[in-house]
């Protein structure tokens, strides 16, 4: 088996283990969800499947002890209940480790968790046992490995009983009906019939078919778009149905088939359907042909020939069907032809496309180049001065703009699915920790680039594990100061101009100011006396070392962490934001750009260099002279409209040459809430900046945080302004001139 | 018919009562075209505790204006219903295509 | 191929001929494969480095200094798109930078940092030629005498001119980690 097909089967079975984890914590709150408890067998059913056909043995045994619990449940045999969800809920942890074990390591699983395997082994059968469908009888009444072969022998021959040639399974009168336009006109409803149907047997299940149901404006009210599919259980005769509908049998099209009726009747039925939305396999159930089962069974196999190698055409499903003996060729071959025309008229309808991340990363590049180039391009129009010339040129460029707007859309997916992860972590950790806690999760569906999501997991992990230990209070605690015994953690996600925020907030007790500024003069990061604001206390916690809680707990609180997420956020080039009341809670926001490959730049010339500051953090442009200042100093302070602003001159940090005939000019940058002036020599405007890693030796270099490559081909190095001024402030000790102002630097990192 | 039929800030509140038959059908349709592709309308709650009878005619045009809705991300919600709408969704099997939650209106 | 060098060049005495003897008969027959090595000039001085990690070697050109980065990374350069650090070999060796000549180049190297490619140049004086070196042509650097951190020199190369040099580990003298400590200047 080829590499590939592993890999697929890797990334599939994880997808399914997610979905699975995730269906079962939503039916730990409501128990009655079908579609839930049908999801987590699907995804037990297709795992065990397909780890057969890689022979991932050990998957393959536990899977189907798994599953055969889950059916009990589906067939109403078993009750779900806690017990039983935190036993699948481990059970699915288990299979994850035996998929590792099997799949990414390629070996057979040691024996500590062949150990566990054997116990929660037991642990399910004692379900089973219950049911009395004891798993067993199946495996020798030992769990061993035996061959294969044999589970599945038994599957087919459970099939083989059910179908067995000819015979559908169903008891069940399947009455199939699609009313033409003019009955109501005609003064009939289709509800009279059903009524009518009621007054002599049971519907068991009916299926309203609005596929031929127009857009609003094009209906017309007096006409019936409706069909209906009937499952009804009568011992009346057939005549007895028919003579129900005797009034609209010319003006309909009506199939009665009886219990248990000849394949050929099916596929005739099928072959007159019109329905065109319907996919064949749903078509084949909502037809009464197949069970929900037979059709997973052979879903399933259609899955696993899709992961043998590539070059093999995928088998359409109905030769899988075939093949499997679940259904005679003819009733097939009438679905697939039905399938195929219902295909071609709905033409690329197909919605999800799956792209290898590698290919999307290769064309993301190579549109930066296009950016690049047309920078370029534009740059020598300019010169030529063609009119024409120019105006082909902006309409080109706004293309190009377009092209990387789409081609950055296509690496954005929504957070959601990093938010849900949380469900689990909160559930398992507030049983450890012996507190009720919910977690509110808003703004799903809010996207961002998959790199940036990809790196905001830990610490968001980190934030909100931090948020159940620290922040929620215990039970007692909670209801002593009259909050709900149960705590709320409260994930949400907005776009807000051009950054996604991500926020983490709890209702737990809050940040105790009084404590955060002990514990900074105990490790000297402020001094006696020292006069902060709420705002740069609580940035306070992020600094390295920092940890109040006076219960250290496995978790977190070792003291390591906070600043280790303010470090992961600021290499998003994102911040962190810290509001926080004592008794209510506190509310933790992060602030990320929406992609890492492009940003809009602004660009200065200092000496003979030029330099970009991302255009988000610069808030005016001034020109030196208007400015009062004496400082001739690299750094100092000026006064910005009666307003301390700290500064400092690029060339001489930057040891450049100055340029003579220019004084210089101001530009304000604002990040997280502080405001600082960088003096450049010149202003050279916005553009767009392609960003290119600078390479590992200059990673670690602060101040600046990649290159750019320009129109003329010269690299521009894009500097890190939050980093720059931190280092001035270091660096040089303004902050002993004005204890204020110096601190609030100080505390910007 | 219709009780009551306005949109405000973008939420739209209709009221429903008596007969909603083929008769009345294409004044229904007619009366319900505004909230047909509008932005002005994201949300449209639906009472239809007072509806007396309702046939399969207007009970099409509900069901296309509830996918439209969600077709274009809007919602839209039945939040009462009548003895004779639950009768009808439940011969039809429609409450889980409408998804709303069915009170009895007392 | 230091290292086989001095198993052969000091071996052991007693129980362990056989095995020295087996290690001279693979050596001899891999010094038919003799390995390229380009010489270039730093400082008046003659280098090689094996041409296995050699990429490219391109004209002086325009570079773009990296504020705040210690004097040994000369800077960046756009290498078709990427942007590629440069490091003055000269400096890095321990000599004062050289000035920029007329025959002044950039090697451009391919770096293996753990199994990840990074592209790296260093400026050189001059590029000389390609020559051959087979293993008997390599003799294990002396311990003392030299110029330049001993771990730099993977060994000397005796030329058919009789004259040796000095044959630079690349993977020593451009280590990512040490030359990312030293231009955060740590």
């Amino acid at each position: 088996m080829s590499d590939g097909a592993i890999e697929i089967f890797i990334q599939e079975a994880q997808e399914l283990l997610e979905n699975m984890e995730q269906a079962l914590l939503s039916m730990e709150e409501n128990p009655e969800d079908e579609d839930h408890l049908n999801s987590i067998f699907r995804a037990a059913h297709t795992i065990k499947g397909t780890a057969g056909v890689f022979s991932f043995d050990y998957v393959e045994k536990f899977t189907h002890v798994v599953e055969s619990v889950l059916d009990n449940v589906r067939q109403g045999k078993l009750l779900i209940d806690g017990g039983l969800i935190a036993l699948l809920l481990t059970s699915k942890d288990h299979i994850e480790v035996l998929v590792d074990a099997a799949a990414v390591q390629q070996q057979d699983p040691d024996e500590k968790i062949l150990d566990y395997d054997s116990q929660l082994v037991s642990d399910l059968e004692k379900y089973l046992k219950e049911t009395g469908d004891d798993i067993s009888e199946k495996s020798n009444g030992n769990y061993v490995l035996e061959t294969p072969n044999e589970t599945v022998g038994n599957e087919s021959d459970h099939v083989e009983k059910v179908v067995n040639g000819k015979p559908v399974a169903s008891e069940n009168w399947h009455i199939s009906i699609r009313f033409s336009v003019e009955v109501l006109q005609h003064g009939m409803d289709p509800l009279s019939f059903l009524r009518y149907l009621q007054s002599f047997g049971e519907i068991i299940c009916t299926t309203t078919i609005l596929d031929n149901l127009p857009k609003y404006k094009d209906i017309n009210p007096e006409h019936c778009y409706l069909g209906f599919e009937v499952e009804f259980h009568t011992d009346a005769s057939k005549e007895k149905i028919e003579q129900a509908f005797e009034f609209v049998s010319e003006l309909s099209t009506l199939q009665i088939l009886p219990p248990q009726a000849k394949i050929s009747e099916y596929a005739s039925l099928i072959e007159s359907m019109d329905d065109e939305h319907f996919k064949l396999g749903e078509l084949l159930v909502a037809s009464g042909a197949l069970t929900q089962r037979e059709l997973d069974e052979a879903l399933k196999i259609q899955n696993d020939i899709l992961l043998t190698p590539p070059d093999t055409d995928k088998p359409r499903i109905g030769e899988v069907l075939v093949e499997s003996k679940n259904i005679p060729k003819e009733i097939v071959d009438a679905a697939v032809k039905k399938q195929g025309s219902a295909r071609e008229k709905l033409g690329s309808s197909s919605k999800v496309l799956r792209v290898d991340a590698d290919k999307l990363d290769e064309l993301i590049n190579q549109v930066g180049e296009l950016v690049i180039s047309g920078a370029t391009t534009n740059l020598l129009a300019a010169k030529i001065g063609n009119e024409d010339l120019l105006e082909t040129m902006s309409q080109m460029s706004r293309l190009v703009e377009e092209i990387r707007d789409s081609a950055l859309t296509l690496r954005m997916v929504q957070i959601g699915e990093t938010f849900n992860r949380f469900k689990r972590v909160i559930r398992d950790v507030s049983n450890e920790l012996g507190k009720n806690i919910e977690l509110q999760i808003t703004g799903g569906d809010t996207e961002l680039d998959k790199t940036v999501i990809e790196k905001i997991g830990d610490p968001l992990m980190h934030l909100v594990r931090n948020a159940m230990d620290h922040g929620i209070e215990s039970k007692e605690e909670r209801q002593a100061s009259g909050k709900s015994a149960t705590g709320v953690i409260k994930l949400n996600a907005y776009h807000e101009s051009g950054s996604i925020v991500i926020e983490v907030e709890d209702d737990g007790h809050g940040l105790n100011r009084e404590k955060i500024l002990e514990k900074a003069l105990l490790l000297e990061l402020i001094s006696e006396g020292q006069v902060l604001s709420d705002q740069e206390v609580y940035r306070l916690v992020l600094e390295a070392g920092f940890s109040t809680s006076e219960s250290v707990s496995k978790l977190s609180g070792r003291g390591v962490g906070m600043d280790v997420v303010r470090r992961n956020i600021e290499a998003l080039r994102g911040s962190i934001d810290i509001h926080s009341e004592m008794g209510v809670g506190s509310k933790i926001s992060i602030r990320l750009p929406l992609t890492l490959a492009i940003i809009d730049g602004f660009m200065v010339g200092v000496g003979e260099s030029c330099y970009v500051i991302p255009l988000d953090m610069v808030l005016e442009c001034i020109e030196m002279d208007d400015v009062n200042t004496n400082a001739n100093n690299a750094e100092g302070y000026l006064n910005l409209r009666g307003e301390v602003l700290p500064f400092l001159k690029l060339n001489e940090v930057f040891s450049e040459k100055k340029l003579l005939n220019t004084n210089g000019n101001i530009v304000v940058v604002e990040f997280a809430g502080y405001k600082a002036g960088i003096v450049v020599d010149e202003l050279l405007g916005e553009f767009q900046t392609v960003i290119k890693p600078i390479g590992k030796i200059l990673q670690n270099l602060r101040g600046i945080s990649g290159a750019t490559i320009l129109g003329t081909g010269d690299v521009a190095v894009i500097l890190d302004i939050p980093n720059l001024v931190q280092r001035m402030v270091q660096e040089s000790g303004v902050g002993n001139q004005s204890a204020s102002t110096a601190n609030t630097i100080n505390n910007i990192h | 018919m219709i009780s009551s039929n306005r949109i405000t800030k973008g939420h739209g509140k209709l009221v429903l009562n008596d007969e909603l038959t083929i008769y009345v059908a294409n004044d229904f349709k007619k009366k319900l075209e505004k909230y047909v592709n509008t932005e002005k309308c994201q949300f449209l709650s639906i009472d239809m505790s007072e509806v007396s009878e309702i046939d399969t005619a207007c009970l099409q045009i509900l069901i296309q204006l509830k996918r439209e809705f969600t077709e274009t991300g809007r919602e839209l919600r039945i939040v009462s219903h009548s003895s004779a709408v639950i009768e009808l969704f439940e011969l039809y099997n429609l409450g889980s295509f409408f998804g709303d939650q069915m009170v009895l209106a007392s | 191929m230091g290292k086989m060098t001095k198993a052969t060049a000091s071996p052991d005495s007693g129980g362990q001929i056989e095995i020295i003897e087996q290690s001279f008969c693979d050596q001899s027959a891999q010094a038919n494969l003799a390995a390229k090595y380009l010489t270039f000039n730093v400082a008046n001085e003659t280098y090689g480095a094996d041409i296995e990690f050699i990429k490219e070697i391109i004209e002086h050109g325009s570079f773009t200094r990296v504020p705040l980065s210690h004097s040994t990374i000369r800077g960046v350069i756009n290498l078709r798109g990427h942007v590629v650090p440069v490091v003055d070999l000269a400096q890095r060796l321990g000599y004062e930078s050289q000035a920029v000549n007329k025959r002044t180049c950039i090697i451009i190297i391919d770096m293996d940092d753990e199994g990840e490619k990074v592209d790296l140049g260093f400026v050189v004086d001059a590029v000389d030629e390609v020559v051959d070196l087979s293993n008997i042509d390599i003799e294990v650097a002396p311990s003392f005498g030299l110029d330049i951190r001993q771990d730099f020199i993977g060994g000397m190369g005796k030329l058919s001119s009789g004259d040796f040099i000095k044959l630079l580990d690349l993977k020593v003298v451009l280590s990512i980690a040490e030359l990312s400590n030293i231009a955060a200047g740590k």
